[in-house]
């Protein structure tokens, strides 16, 4: 809950960034109880984001940590979520870049009705996305059941949790490539052409270049959002068992203590991800 | 050679028609108009960003009309040059000659060569970001000229310069075509660029290109008015030199011989366009003994009040100047249209232009 709060901070910073010009003109200047009442309000909010972090982090102590560090099951749960989460972030990434670049380079009928349906999976409940995939995908549906006859069968599977990961988050990718490719203005493209790049070239030596930094971006934002995924994953692959799924598990057989521990843990994964998004965004 | 055959271009409202234009081999060629004309989109469809609704474009006897950019063998270089950000200026040059799988030696060879005439030697390792105007335009026509295209296209390459650097680049313009014979179309709303860098001028109003000629037949037969309409500011006036004498020529208009100077010495007889800018004309009610050497009796046209200046459109048989004064001494004259009053300018303020 705390990370998805930070990702959404991010992705208002990363709109602002793309508007002209600065504040100038300061409302607060000379206005004390107008300030006075803003960053009263404001501090409300910035607590109540904290303070749970902070209740968090003392809950616990070294021992627990140290003892879930420790335990197997735990280890193991981790590091699956993130090999699930590297897995679910690069696949999307690489089928959102093309459908980005059409975005960003063509205005067609029904264009903004398409891109609203593909932001669809960051609104609707994550349990409802899970039971829409474990009907599409079961090895019984069509296409599961093509899937599971070619190795990829999604129940209690890895790729059950890829796809799971994959559905919730793959509108980041989508959305950060195509504000990069947005970014790239069409004349550097038009240059090359002239002098005698065919679009796919163009695409690879001009496009793709200037907008790799969006696009890595959009990667990690797919990352962190597949790493803190629970409902769907625990609709459609409960087993093997992902980090998120094992702090729920824990908290309702062995305690909130031992849960908490884990939480750190799973916390420290998601701050490192946001300290490389904001390390790529001090460098721009 | 380009042949341009009855196109036609359509953009929202705006229509582009061109019945029939030819650029020969060679050629430098400056499409002149008021911003919103449609030169660029005109521009555009010749590289093959654009698709016509009808018509033809022709390069050395090839229909490209439907070709891609790709396949054109024209280089465009956009009003911003736009240079590759991630590359320095020596990938931004080579890029052309990459793409044709030339090896590297022959590249390297063919990219220091365009550097050293560019006089971009120095400038190879940098990247776009820290180059002047000046130096990116340069870089821009470096990567436009190396891969031998069959015409380059330029948009406004002028106007994003401050005016010292605008005339060097004009003058280094000028000495690159002189030297390297490359076919150009130049796109610009200064009749000054095209006059100093143009072999011919096309005049594109509306979408639609009224008159194609020599400078000097541009500028001396305004087919309409329209086309007058672009003289506008400064006053560009046509004539013949009769004599050169102390570094003053003496250029024939209509029946009036007026003293102008020069920077290129002009040949005696031949034909040429002199600048006068409306803010060097003195008006006055009666004839003045003065310095200036040129003196002319004239009728007011046209009055128009432009800010805190006065604009007085003279006519001097077919011959038209526009003044510009102040609006006191606008007051003090009294002047009416229809009114005769003495146009007086200085030699110096009259000068003729260069050209090709």
């Amino acid at each position: 809950m705390v990370k998805r709060s930070l990702i959404k901070i991010f992705i208002k910073n990363e709109k602002e960034n793309t508007l002209e010009g600065e504040i100038i003109f300061s409302p607060f200047k000379k206005a004390k109880k107008f300030l006075l009442l803003f960053s009263g309000l404001s501090s409300i909010i910035i607590l109540f984001l904290l303070i749970p972090i902070i209740f968090l982090l003392t809950t616990s102590d070294i021992e627990a940590i140290s003892q879930t560090i420790n335990n197997k099951e735990a280890l193991n749960s981790i590091f699956l979520s993130i090999e699930a989460g590297i897995l679910a972030a690069s696949i999307s990434t690489f089928f959102s870049i093309p459908l980005a670049y059409i975005f960003s380079r063509s205005n067609f009928k029904g264009r903004s009705f398409i891109e609203s349906l593909l932001d669809l999976p960051l609104v609707m409940p994550h349990t409802v996305a899970g039971i829409a995939i474990l009907l599409t995908f079961n090895s019984r549906a069509p296409i599961g059941a093509f899937l599971s006859s070619i190795g990829f069968r999604i129940e209690d599977s890895l790729w059950g949790i890829v796809l799971a990961m994959m559905y919730v988050s793959a509108p980041f990718s989508i959305n950060f490539s195509e504000q990069g490719f947005k970014n790239v203005d069409v004349s550097l493209e038009k240059v090359a052409r002239s002098l005698g790049a065919g679009p796919f070239k163009t695409f690879i030596t001009v496009s793709l270049p200037l907008a790799v930094r969006s696009i890595i971006i959009g990667w990690l934002m797919s990352l962190a959002r597949a790493i803190s995924e629970v409902g769907a994953i625990m609709i459609v692959s409960y087993h093997p068992i992902v980090g998120s799924v094992l702090v729920y598990e824990w908290f309702t057989i062995k305690g909130l203590k031992l849960a908490a521990s884990l939480s750190i843990l799973l916390l420290a994964v998601s701050f490192i991800i946001l300290a490389i998004l904001r390390l790529l965004e001090w460098r721009k | 050679m380009i042949e341009i055959d009855n196109l036609m271009v359509k953009v929202g409202d705006l229509k582009i028609e061109v019945d029939k234009m030819i650029i020969n081999n060679g050629e430098y060629a400056v499409l002149m108009g008021p911003s919103g004309a449609g030169k660029t989109i005109f521009l555009e469809t010749i590289a093959g960003f654009r698709t016509p609704i009808k018509g033809e474009i022709k390069i050395n006897g090839k229909n490209v009309t439907n070709l891609p950019p790709d396949k054109r063998n024209i280089s465009y270089v956009p009003q911003d040059y736009a240079l590759w950000p991630h590359m320095n200026v020596y990938d931004n040059i080579a890029y052309g000659l990459k793409l044709k799988k030339i090896d590297k030696e022959k590249i390297h060879k063919k990219v220091l060569e365009i550097a050293e005439i560019m006089e971009i030697k120095n400038l190879l390792n940098r990247y776009p970001i820290t180059l002047s105007g000046g130096e990116k335009q340069r870089v821009a026509l470096a990567r436009a000229l190396i891969i031998d295209p069959e015409a380059i296209l330029l948009d406004e390459p002028l106007s994003n310069l401050d005016t010292k650097t605008k005339n060097q680049i004009k003058d280094f313009i000028a000495y690159l075509h002189k030297k390297l014979k490359f076919t150009a179309i130049h796109v610009t709303h200064d009749p000054l660029e095209a006059i100093e860098l143009g072999n011919k001028i096309a005049i594109m109003i509306k979408g639609k290109v009224l008159q194609v000629g020599s400078p000097i037949e541009v500028f001396t037969n305004p087919k309409n008015l329209e086309v007058a309409w672009l003289h506008g500011k400064p006053n560009i006036i046509a004539g013949e030199v009769i004599e050169i004498k102390e570094g003053i020529a003496i250029i024939k208009i209509e029946d009036l011989n007026l003293a102008a100077i020069y920077d290129k010495k002009p040949i005696l007889g031949s034909k040429v366009l002199a600048i006068l800018r409306p803010e060097d004309i003195i008006i006055s009610e009666i004839f003045l003994k003065t310095s200036a050497r040129n003196i002319i009796k004239c009728v007011i046209k046209e009055i128009n009040e432009k800010g805190g200046l006065v604009s007085i459109k003279l006519g001097y048989n077919a011959l038209e100047l526009e003044a510009l004064i102040t609006r006191g001494s606008y007051e003090d004259l009294k002047l009416l249209p229809g009114k005769e009053v003495y146009a007086s300018f200085k030699a110096s303020a009259l000068k003729i232009l260069t050209m090709k």
